[in-house]
């Protein structure tokens, strides 16, 4: 009898007969919850305890070359228990601003409960392993700065919810929330002209859609809904103005076949960021200033938006892979963090790592701007995150490896290193944190960008260049 | 007192039984969630009882034909249809199968060959009971309980020698892993000259001499890459790492060229990084570059070239190095059989790239042929004409194959799935011919369910002499 049952059982698991399904789902969430130990292991894998005595945190966050004074405000990106000293009767800072040989002169305060408690303007569903709350997992994901100083930030979710995109807030100085909204916004958005919000998110699709047409019309994805890559245009009070499909033109695009070939059925773009074309754009027959670009993670390539049909004027692959952080920086060269580059070794050996390389789209030349010398910064290599920030002259950009929690400030003509930084967190007053030396990394920290210099990047590098 | 107690017991008895055979069901749930290993048999023995039943000659139509909703006694005049003057001017083989073509041959023709006028045909008897006999390599393979190796082989692609003689790449549609059966040099009368059971696949190249190219495969459990690629883990299977078979005329294997290492040594590593652990390359045509290639730097004649489906990609290797020059992409995906055409052009049977919408909004895709120019990137869609609706629907995910004429003015675009095959002329599409590969059930002795007719879905055509360009 023991032997019937359990060939029983063994065939209604695998016809997934009624409540197989169910009791699967159940024994998977028992186990997550277990596995999750709230507030233990949700933190595994995020920080690591650096050798740095935690009285010269202050000093090592930020090293300048020949002691050398920042050109430009730096916002390093926080979230909770990052810049406590800073942000004293929060829970952190979500950012804060470094000046002059890196000294702190301004602090976003940021309140985990403020935002999981706040009244979002927009709310979308989520599944989530019962019992593990939203501020336990939500993470600052990136931040750009409006005109007026107030942040705007994305949020994501480490495991135990799907979509795993945690929204996007605007919050002002004093770490009040002024919206949020709970959406499946992510990666890194885009503040533009009269605080207008470009913002990657997505759209889930249900259960009917197929991302290919007829004849064409099995379903891809067998692990959930898929996600449809959208940017969403929101006004300076989060409201949405109007949503670009990105998968829709793709699909309307010569490029459509990119989306319904491998490599992610699930997620077959992954749009990871929004910038906009300068004003500085040339030799790009249909681009002009003000088009949307965005990068294409799970394509390894990057594409150009009309800013009002939504048409894709350019789409662009190249050497890079996985990329993030898509910005025109002049002419017809954008510039981005390539998270899997390959340089080789004195013997041949191929060797990944995470540079910050300029495409020309125009003639598809590349150039590796860091690092010039792969043998230092070799190691430095992470397959997701990633950001790159562009100097308010276009002279230099701020990589950030946020995956090591270290950032490197570069001339861009020749790769010079300009200034490095490092999130470093005294975190003695924190018991999680107990048994180590004082002194922590974040390693999914939102990374490091010019304060105000992003947005109009693009334009600044076209006044150089004139 | 007693009696109660009875009661009891039988409660607590009861009880231990059910939660005896709960836990009994729970684990066998629990076995087949987790992979354990009882499943695992259970499930191997379970799909080898579905094969030997399923290995049945009906059981295994539906793999390579579908039906069709045509007359048996019109077979003759829709398999060619001249469209165009200047149309078949070359004799253009189809490739067949069980059941194909058995007019010509009884239990099918691995070939046909229809020469300049249509009615001329030469046809090759498809002959798998011969390849034991002519094998010269054999590499290790599962299969299904009871399968029988030579009633499961299929053709999958082909191409001409210089003398007549076919070189067939064949698959196993069901019971074998891998699917790869194997290359063979056949002559025109259907007698095998060598078989390599290998791991051969797609559609191969016969080059100068005689030395033919073949797309291959090793089949390697978590390849390690070079350098700190990392490791490509499959869950489902052995990773197929594909790599190009050099043959000889006599079919020995002169010089294997790895993919892995040229693309871990050239600028386009990273695709290694991101591929697919499974099948990373899916290596579907080997051609070489021809001598009258201009216009891109570095390339040579003779220089490799490789069509790659889950790269969506198209790689020019040195064809002495085997280097990785070029590295490829455009509109086209999924895209199978390119060819160098002139110049810096290349042809192409375009899966994936054909999309449109209709007047309705609703969206529609098609398979194209399509020219790209690799100096430049330009691309032109020979076929289909926008204005040809009818053939904006024919739509392959799977193979398809470009044969590019002598003249190489016209081109051959099999729809592999369709059943149906054009040719067109490259300079402006027009279409000349027009093939369907309908066969007529009746002297198979099969019995197709409500039609006597079926649609080939495993047949490409090629010029005959393709191979001498």
């Amino acid at each position: 009898m023991v032997f019937a049952f359990f060939v029983a059982g063994m065939y209604w698991a695998a016809k997934q007969v009624f409540p197989a399904d169910l009791v699967h789902g159940w024994t998977t969430t028992a186990a997550r919850i277990l596995d999750a130990r709230l507030g233990e292991r949700l933190d595994a894998g995020r920080w690591e305890f650096a050798d740095v005595p935690a009285d010269s945190v202050a000093n090592a966050r930020v090293r300048t070359t020949q002691g050398a004074p920042l050109v430009d405000p730096v916002l390093s990106v926080g979230g909770m228990w990052q810049f406590r000293e800073h942000c004293p009767r929060a829970d952190g800072c979500l950012a804060v601003e470094h000046r002059g040989s890196g000294q702190v002169v301004r602090a976003w305060p940021f309140a985990i409960d403020d935002l999981a408690n706040a009244e979002p303007i927009a709310a979308l569903p989520f599944e989530r392993t019962p019992g593990v709350q939203a501020g336990d997992v939500l993470v600052v994901d990136h931040v750009a700065m409006f005109s007026d100083g107030d942040l705007l930030a994305t949020f994501r979710r480490r495991d135990h919810f799907f979509p795993s995109g945690g929204g996007i807030a605007r919050i002002d100085e004093t770490g009040r929330v002024l919206w949020y909204r709970r959406d499946y916004s992510h990666g890194e958005p885009h503040v533009g002209p009269g605080d207008t919000i470009w913002a990657p998110s997505q759209r889930l699709a249900d259960e009917s859609f197929r991302l290919r047409p007829q004849p064409m019309s099995h379903k891809l994805c067998d692990q959930g809904p898929v996600q449809l890559a959208v940017v969403n245009v929101l006004d300076g009070d989060g409201r949405l103005v109007r949503e670009m499909s990105v998968v829709d033109a793709m699909l309307d695009s010569p490029w459509a076949a990119h989306v319904v070939t491998r490599p992610d059925a699930c997620n077959p773009l992954h749009v990871n960021s929004a910038s906009l074309v300068g004003a500085a754009v040339s030799g790009l027959v249909d681009a002009n200033p003000g088009d949307v670009v965005v990068s294409i993670g799970n394509r390894g390539a990057f594409a150009v938006l009309d800013r009002h049909s939504d048409r894709v004027l350019l789409y662009v692959q190249g050497t890079f892979s996985r990329q993030h952080s898509v910005k025109h920086l002049r002419g017809s060269e954008f510039i981005m963090f390539d998270n899997l580059g390959v340089w080789k070794s004195s013997d041949g050996t191929p060797m990944a790592y995470s540079r910050v390389l300029v495409v020309d789209a125009a003639t598809g030349r590349e150039k590796t701007v860091f690092p010039t010398e792969p043998r230092r910064f070799g190691p430095w290599k992470q397959y997701d995150h990633g950001r790159v920030s562009v100097s308010s002259d276009g002279l230099r950009a701020l990589a950030s490896y946020s995956r090591h929690a270290k950032a490197v400030e570069v001339r861009i003509e020749d790769g010079a290193v300009l200034a490095e930084f490092e999130a470093l967190h005294d975190v003695r007053a924190l018991p999680v944190f107990a048994g180590g030396n004082g002194v922590v990394r974040f390693l999914d920290s939102g990374g490091f960008l010019y304060a105000g210099g992003q947005a109009r990047a693009g334009d600044a590098a076209g006044r150089q260049g004139r | 007192m007693t009696a109660r107690s009875g009661r009891g017991g039988g409660s607590v008895r009861w009880f231990l039984r059910l939660s005896v055979a709960a836990l009994a069901f729970g684990a066998g749930l629990q076995a087949v969630w987790t992979e354990a290993a009882p499943w695992k048999v259970v499930r191997r023995g379970v799909k080898s009882l579905a094969g030997m039943v399923a290995a049945q000659k009906e059981g295994r139509l539906d793999s390579v034909m579908w039906l069709a909703d045509v007359s048996a006694d019109s077979i003759e005049a829709r398999r060619i249809r001249m469209v165009a003057p200047g149309g078949l001017r070359d004799p253009v083989v189809a490739e067949g199968g069980w059941w194909q073509f058995d007019e010509h041959c009884p239990e099918g023709c691995l070939a046909v060959e229809y020469g300049g006028p249509v009615e001329s045909v030469r046809a090759t008897p498809f002959r798998p009971d011969l390849l034991d006999a002519a094998r010269i390599a054999d590499s290790p393979r599962e299969k299904t309980f009871g399968a029988n190796s030579n009633d499961e082989i299929e053709t999958f692609y082909m191409t001409a020698y210089p003398n007549g003689d076919l070189l067939a790449v064949f698959f196993y549609p069901d019971f074998h892993f891998p699917s790869f059966a194997g290359v063979a040099r056949v002559k025109r009368g259907g007698e095998p000259i060598w078989h390599r059971r290998d791991y051969s696949h797609h559609e191969p190249h016969v080059a100068a001499g005689d030395t033919a190219w073949v797309p291959g495969a090793e089949l390697e459990e978590d390849v390690r890459l070079p350098g700190d690629l990392g490791v490509w883990s499959c869950e489902r299977h052995p990773t197929y790492v594909d790599v190009v078979n050099v043959l000889d005329a006599d079919g020995a294997l002169v010089e294997q060229v790895s993919l892995v290492a040229a693309f871990a040594q050239s600028p386009w590593a990273s695709v290694l990084l991101t591929a697919d652990p499974c099948d990373p390359f899916h290596l579907n045509s080997v051609s070489l570059v021809r001598d009258d290639v201009s216009g891109l730097d570095g390339v040579r004649p003779g220089d490799v070239v490789l069509s790659m489906r889950h790269l969506s990609a198209v790689a020019i290797l040195d064809g002495r190095t085997h280097a990785l020059k070029r590295y490829v992409t455009g509109t086209f995906g999924a895209q199978h059989s390119v060819k160098h055409l002139r110049g810096s052009e290349f042809v192409m049977f375009d899966n994936n790239g054909g999309h449109g919408r209709r007047r309705d909004g609703a969206r529609y895709a098609y398979s194209r042929v399509l020219v790209v120019d690799f100096a430049t990137g330009e691309e032109t869609v020979v076929f289909p004409k926008s204005d040809s609706e009818r053939h904006r629907n024919w739509i392959t995910t799977a193979r398809g194959r470009i044969s590019i004429s002598p003249d190489g003015e016209r081109a051959l675009a099999s729809y592999t799935e369709q059943g149906r095959a054009v040719e067109v002329r490259i300079e402006d599409g027009e279409v000349l011919a027009e093939f369907d590969f309908l066969h007529d059930m009746r002297r198979s002795g099969l019995r197709p369910p409500d039609s006597n007719v079926l649609r080939s879905t495993n047949t490409n055509a090629f010029y005959g002499r393709e191979a001498s360009r």
